[in-house]
């Protein structure tokens, strides 16, 4: 194993040498580099190899019985942390992060996105991109330009039959549409089959005579006197 | 001048007094409503209102005896209107009872004289209830109607009477014919005439009193009332009355509410729910006759093979006139539905009917 050896100045190479783990260890050196060349950085080196192997003889010190006694306890434990709960002081949050809460859980689901947005830095585009645009709206603009004078060369009476004649021409599509939409056939659970009055009274006795009498006498005559009803085919 | 003249003088002012009051105020609403083009309403005019209201119940309330007229219509495309007449006899007994006797029929009649007489007896009850106009739910009537001309005074069988015209308000969905021109007694709110037309403007029927009796001798005349038992309770237990749990339409045509749930016997083993709605005059009808198989209770009962050799699932529609029936069989049930509407609005109320 061997130190770092990429820093060049002392400082730098010395803190490389306590960010490595292996550094001051046993048959570790200080590498090829900075701690070869500078004599300073060498001595350093070896006072660092000697404290280490100096703390590694040391005695791990135990700690009283009597305290492991009053440590093992475990109500005492809780009550000494309560007792230390009790005695912190409760912090509250600025009040900055109460607005900003409150505007992420009643606010639009952009509000995280708009107000980190308006703290970006406004580019600007580069020129060419400018060109571009500008060319862009000039050529988009010609239809405009040709329809304000498409308009005004016509009299406003004849501008105005024109938006009529749309206009009626749009209503005459709706209509169609919902006279299209109104004629489909319903969808029924059962088949639909027309009787005439003289069927009806031939087939179903109980529902030609009831219509009979609620309508006065009237699907008795047309059974008896045959003929289709006007307007036949009503839906 | 004699007590009696004085007396029916005193009677005469009184009335002429009471029909110029209901029209003076028609006119004078009729003639602010008209000059703006608003809709106009009974609810406009509270002397017509008045008398509209007390129209539904006069029948019930107050004893009477009449002869009257009764014209029928059928429009065909080529022959023109076959038109049937008859000539009725109608009491009233001021207690719910009433009596409606055919005296005489003329015109295309559908069958022999005798016959048609004899039909008439069995249909008198219908006709009493359900053929000619009347306000059956002033609610109704007021929202879903409106006047088509401005009342006048007019006279039928001697009496002074005020005549309006009406109509389903527009924007609704019209009931095939619906315009109604009817005459009221100024003083008793009988329905003394009117005529119906349809939305070409074809007269559809009409029923006029060649006179009227209001303190009328009444002994000898056998009156009939809607027997108790022929109510169903629909809240109750239906089942009880029927046999069967009867089926209820739950999409009604525009501005139809329930009215009315009678039993309606084919003999004595067989019943049907009639279950009826209204728009405030028109009728609509809707019966459920229970499963199949059915059972030949009585000469021309339903003719079961007819609809059981055919789909099971399969209507019928009839049109005469401005009426529409559908009428066949879902899943061995057999439901009619007669009124005024069009096929598919008809058809809609039974397909909401059926489980």
């Amino acid at each position: 194993m061997t130190a770092p050896s990429e820093p060049s100045t002392c400082r730098e190479w010395r803190d490389a040498c306590f960010d490595s783990e292996a550094a001051f260890g046993p048959g570790s050196s200080p590498g090829a580099g900075h701690g070869s060349e500078c004599a300073a950085c060498a001595d350093w080196w070896g006072r660092q190899c000697r404290l280490v192997a100096a703390f590694r003889d040391l005695q791990r010190s135990a700690a009283p019985a009597a305290l492991d006694q009053r440590l093992g306890s475990e109500q005492l434990a809780a009550a000494r942390t309560r007792a230390v709960l009790e005695h912190l002081s409760v912090l509250h949050a600025p009040a900055v992060l109460d607005r900003l809460v409150g505007e992420e859980i009643s606010g639009q689901p952009g509000t995280t996105v708009g107000r980190f947005a308006t703290d970006l830095a406004r580019l600007q585009a580069p020129a060419a991109l400018e060109r571009a645009l500008a060319d862009s709206a000039a050529i988009a603009d010609e239809p405009a330009a040709a329809a304000r004078e498409f308009r005004t060369s016509i009299p406003g009476g004849l501008r105005r039959r024109w938006i009529g004649a749309a206009g009626a021409l749009a209503a005459g599509l709706l209509a169609l549409v919902v006279l299209r939409a109104g004629s489909d056939e319903p969808n029924y659970r059962f088949e639909v089959v027309e009787l005439d009055a003289a069927q009806l009274r031939e087939q179903s006795p109980l529902g030609f005579r009831f219509a009979d009498a609620v309508s006065g006498g009237a699907v008795a005559v047309r059974a008896a006197l045959g003929e289709s009803p006007a307007g036949g085919g009503r839906k | 001048m004699s007590a009696g003249f004085s007396a029916r003088f005193t009677h005469g002012a009184a009335l002429r007094a009471l029909c110029a009051g209901v029209l003076g105020v028609c006119l004078l609403w009729a003639v602010g409503c008209g000059q703006g083009g608003a809709k106009l309403t009974v609810m406009q005019s509270p002397g017509l209102l008045q008398l509209v209201a007390k129209a539904q119940q006069a029948p019930l309330t107050t004893a009477h005896l009449g002869q009257r007229t009764v014209h029928v219509y059928v429009h065909g495309v080529n022959q023109g209107a076959h038109h049937l007449a008859t000539i009725e006899r109608i009491a009233t007994d001021g207690q719910g009872g009433y009596s409606l006797v055919a005296e005489s029929a003329a015109g295309d009649l559908p069958m022999d004289p005798i016959d048609f007489l004899a039909q008439h007896a069995d249909n008198a009850a219908f006709y009493h209830r359900f053929r000619d106009f009347m306000v059956r739910d002033l609610e109704l009537f007021l929202e879903n109607y409106e006047l088509t001309t401005m009342p006048v005074a007019t006279t039928v069988a001697g009496r002074d009477c005020v005549q309006f015209s009406c109509q389903r308000v527009a924007g609704a969905q019209v009931a095939q014919g619906g315009v109604f021109t009817v005459s009221v007694d100024a003083e008793t709110a009988f329905v003394l005439a009117y005529e119906e037309r349809d939305t070409s403007g074809q007269l559809v029927a009409a029923m006029q009193y060649d006179s009227v009796d209001y303190a009328p001798n009444l002994q000898g005349i056998v009156f009939k009332t809607v027997p108790p038992e022929q109510v169903l309770d629909l809240d109750g237990n239906p089942e009880d009355q029927l046999g069967f749990k009867p089926y209820q339409p739950k999409q009604l045509p525009r501005g139809y509410e329930f009215s009315t749930a009678r039993v309606l016997s084919e003999g004595p083993l067989r019943h049907w729910a009639c279950l009826e709605y209204t728009d405030g005059v028109e009728k609509l009808f809707f019966l459920h006759g229970g499963s199949a198989p059915k059972m030949l209770v009585a000469p021309q009962a339903w003719t079961p093979q007819f609809f059981q050799e055919n789909s099971p699932y399969r209507m019928y529609v009839t049109h005469v006139g401005p009426w529409t029936t559908v009428q066949g069989v879902w899943q061995g049930q057999y439901v009619v539905a007669v009124g005024k509407q069009p096929q598919h609005e008809m058809l809609e109320l039974v397909e909401s009917a059926l489980p």
